[in-house]
C-alpha cells in the first residue's frame, strides 16, 4: 500500500464516540452515522443527530466517492511533524452521501486541482496497528 | 481567579430584537495603548501585565478622570491564540520582585487577570463590577456596553493584552504538542492544517464562485499597511516602518495557498484599555464621547468540520441585518468599515455581509471594490486603522480606531465626515461586532 505519511504526524486517538469510525478505517470502510429518526447522514461522529437531536443512529458505509469542495496547498506546515510533507494539499471533500470532511488530497498536482472535481478515498495503513487514515485522490 | 462572563441573554444573537435598549446610553471616551513588541524578552517591565498597566493608566489619563472614578472592569483573559504556558508554571526570576502575585504564577505573563491588575494597580480602589469577556476583546466590549447600559457599572475599563513568547506561535500546545490526536484536533490537527487553511479554502471557493483572484487582494493589503504606518502605536510603525508594494504582496511566499505571508497577521505583544461610561458622566471627560448604537453576535452552526462559503455568507449577512436593525441605521450611513482582517482573506466576507459601499450588489463585489479608492481620503474608507495586517495581531486596532475616528483624532483620520462606524471580530461565522456613532442617534 502507498504511504502518505512520513510517520512523524500525530496519530488519531479514538474516543468511545469515534471508536466505530476508526474501527471501520482498519477495514477500509468509511463509516458515517445515519439518524434513525430523520435519516440525516452526518460526519464527524457524534452522540446525537445534529439535524433533529435524536440519539438513535446506525453506522453506514460511505461509497468513498465525492467531490472536491475546496482546497489549500500547504507550504508552511502547521507543526514540525508535517514539515517533511510540504507542499501538501488540504482538502474539503463533499461525500456522495452529503457530509463534508477534511482530509488530504494525495497523488494530485498542487498546481492543477479542480474544485468540484470527482475524488475517491484511498487508505494509508502505515499509521498504527489500530487504524488507517482516509485520504482522497482525484477519481 | 475566575470572574463571571456575561449571561447569554446579554448577547444580541438573533433578528427581530428591534432597537437596542442600551442605544445612546453608553459611550467610549479614553483610549490607552501600550508600546508593542514582537516577542517577550522575559523582563518584568515588558510583560503582558506591565503592558496592561501602561494601557490602563494611559486610558484614564486620556479620559482626564481620576482612577477613583473607575468602578468596573471587563477583561479578556486569554492573551494569545498561540502558545501559552500552563497557568501554574513558575514566573521567570525577578517577576515577583516587581509585581504582586495572585494564586497562579502566569497571571500577567500568559494570562490576563482582573485580580492581578487590581493588586498591582492600587489606585484602582473603587472597582466593584468585574467580568471577563472571553476569547476576544470584541466580547469584552459588547459585555461592557451591556453592563454600563444596565447600570451595573458607571465608568468601566475594557481591557485586552497580548503576549507572544519566544518560539513558533502555534507549536507546543494543543494537538501539535501531542503524539496522539484527540478531541476536535482529531479531525483538523491530524491533517496538518495551519491556522489560515480554513480561510484559504473558503477564499478559494469564493474566487471560484465569483470569478475573482488572489491578486485582487493586493490593493487592500497595501492600503492597510499604509494606514497602519500612520499609527504611532502600531507595531510596524514602531519596529518595521517600511511600506509594502503590490509586487511585495504578489511575490509573498505561500503559507497555505491562496494565503500568503501577508495574508497572515504578525503575532505581537501589546495591550489596549478603553473607558466606557454614560453620556452624563462623559460630560466631564476630556475626550468626546463616542456612542455605542448596537452590538450583535454570531456563532457557528456547523454541519461539517470545515465551514463552507455558504455558511460564512449566511452568518455575516445575518450579522449585517442584526447590527442595522438594533442601531436603526443602514449600510449607506456608514462613514467607514473596520471589520476584522486577521486573516486578510476573510475581511471581504464581513464587508459584504454589511453591504458596505454596495451599489446594490450582495455578494462577490468586495474584491472589485478593493480596485477602487478605498483609502482614508476616498469616499469608501476600508479598514482605516490598517487593522491587524497593518499594525500586528491584536484583534482590537479596528475597534480602537472606530472610537478615534468618531472623535476626529485618528492618526489615519478619514477625509469624509466620520458619523457612523462598524467594527467586529473575528471569523465571519464567529463574530461580535458593534456600531459606533458620533452622536446618540
Ligand atoms: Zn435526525
Amino acid at each position: 500500500m502507498p504511504r502518505y505519511r512520513n510517520g512523524t504526524q500525530p496519530v488519531p486517538f479514538p474516543t468511545p464516540v469515534t471508536q466505530p469510525f476508526w474501527d471501520g478505517t482498519k477495514q477500509h470502510k468509511l463509516l458515517l452515522q445515519k439518524c434513525s429518526a430523520c435519516a440525516h447522514v452526518f460526519y464527524y461522529a457524534r452522540t446525537h443527530c445534529p439535524a433533529c437531536l435524536a440519539k438513535e443512529f446506525e453506522w453506514v458505509e460511505a461509497s468513498g466517492r465525492g467531490t472536491l469542495y475546496s482546497y489549500t496547498v500547504c507550504r508552511r506546515a502547521q507543526s514540525p511533524d508535517f514539515a517533511e510533507d510540504t507542499p501538501y494539499i488540504l482538502a474539503a471533500v463533499t461525500l456522495e452521501e452529503g457530509p463534508r470532511m477534511s482530509s488530504l488530497l494525495v497523488d494530485a498536482d498542487p498546481e492543477n486541482v479542480p474544485i468540484g472535481g470527482p475524488v475517491r478515498v484511498v487508505w494509508d495503513d502505515d499509521v498504527s496497528a489500530d487504524l488507517a487514515m482516509p485520504y482522497f485522490t482525484p477519481a | 481567579m475566575a470572574h463571571p462572563i456575561a449571561p447569554n441573554s446579554w448577547h444580541r444573537n438573533r433578528e427581530g430584537l428591534g432597537i437596542w435598549e442600551g442605544r445612546g446610553k453608553v459611550v467610549a471616551t479614553g483610549v490607552g495603548t501600550s508600546p508593542t513588541a514582537r516577542r517577550w524578552d522575559e523582563r518584568p517591565e515588558t510583560s503582558l501585565g506591565a503592558l496592561t498597566i501602561i494601557a490602563i493608566r494611559k486610558a484614564i489619563e486620556d479620559a482626564g478622570i481620576s482612577p477613583d472614578e473607575i468602578d468596573g472592569i471587563v477583561l479578556t483573559p486569554e492573551s494569545t491564540t498561540g502558545v501559552s504556558n500552563d497557568p501554574m508554571s513558575p514566573a521567570p526570576e525577578g517577576f515577583d520582585q516587581v509585581f504582586k502575585m495572585v494564586d497562579f504564577p502566569q497571571a500577567g505573563i500568559t494570562r490576563g487577570d482582573i485580580d492581578w491588575i487590581l493588586l498591582n494597580m492600587p489606585e484602582l480602589k473603587n472597582v466593584e463590577f468585574k467580568m471577563n469577556g472571553p476569547v476576544c476583546m470584541s466580547v469584552a466590549l459588547t459585555t461592557a456596553a451591556e453592563a454600563v447600559s444596565r447600570g451595573l457599572t458607571k465608568t468601566c475599563l475594557v481591557v485586552r493584552g497580548w503576549h507572544n513568547l519566544a518560539g513558533r506561535y502555534y507549536v507546543g500546545q494543543g494537538a501539535a504538542a501531542l503524539n496522539t490526536s484527540s478531541g476536535p484536533g482529531k479531525y483538523g490537527g491530524i491533517w496538518g492544517m495551519p491556522a489560515c487553511a480554513t480561510t484559504a479554502m473558503i477564499f478559494e471557493e469564493y474566487c471560484n464562485k465569483y470569478g475573482k483572484s488572489h491578486e485582487m487582494m493586493a490593493p487592500f493589503v497595501v492600503e492597510e499597511r499604509r494606514n497602519g504606518l500612520m499609527n504611532p502605536d502600531g507595531f510596524y510603525t514602531q519596529h518595521r516602518p517600511e511600506m509594502i508594494t503590490v509586487d511585495d504582496y504578489l511575490s509573498g511566499r505561500w503559507i497555505a495557498k491562496p494565503a500568503n505571508i501577508y495574508d497572515n497577521d504578525l503575532p505581537i505583544q501589546a495591550a489596549l484599555a478603553v473607558i466606557f461610561t454614560t453620556p452624563e458622566l462623559a460630560a466631564h471627560h476630556a475626550q468626546k464621547p463616542v456612542y455605542i448604537l448596537n452590538h450583535a453576535q454570531t456563532r457557528p452552526e456547523l454541519q461539517g468540520v470545515t465551514p463552507t462559503l455558504a455558511e460564512w455568507e449566511a452568518s455575516s449577512d445575518k450579522m449585517g441585518r442584526m447590527l442595522y436593525e438594533g442601531a436603526g441605521i443602514g449600510p449607506e450611513d456608514l462613514s467607514f468599515e473596520q471589520m476584522y482582517d486577521g486573516f486578510t482573506l476573510f475581511h471581504q466576507f464581513h464587508l459584504e455581509g454589511l453591504r458596505f459601499a454596495s451599489r446594490g450588489e450582495k455578494r462577490g463585489y468586495a474584491l472589485d471594490l478593493y480596485q477602487t479608492d478605498i483609502s482614508i481620503e476616498g469616499p469608501n474608507p476600508v479598514s482605516p486603522s490598517g487593522g491587524n495586517s497593518g499594525n500586528g495581531r491584536t484583534r482590537w486596532w479596528h475597534h480602537r480606531d472606530c472610537i478615534l475616528q468618531l472623535q476626529g483624532r485618528s492618526p489615519s483620520q478619514i477625509k469624509r465626515k466620520a458619523e457612523y462606524g462598524v467594527s467586529g471580530a473575528h471569523m465571519p461565522n464567529f463574530c461580535d461586532a458593534l456600531i459606533w456613532g458620533a452622536g446618540p442617534d
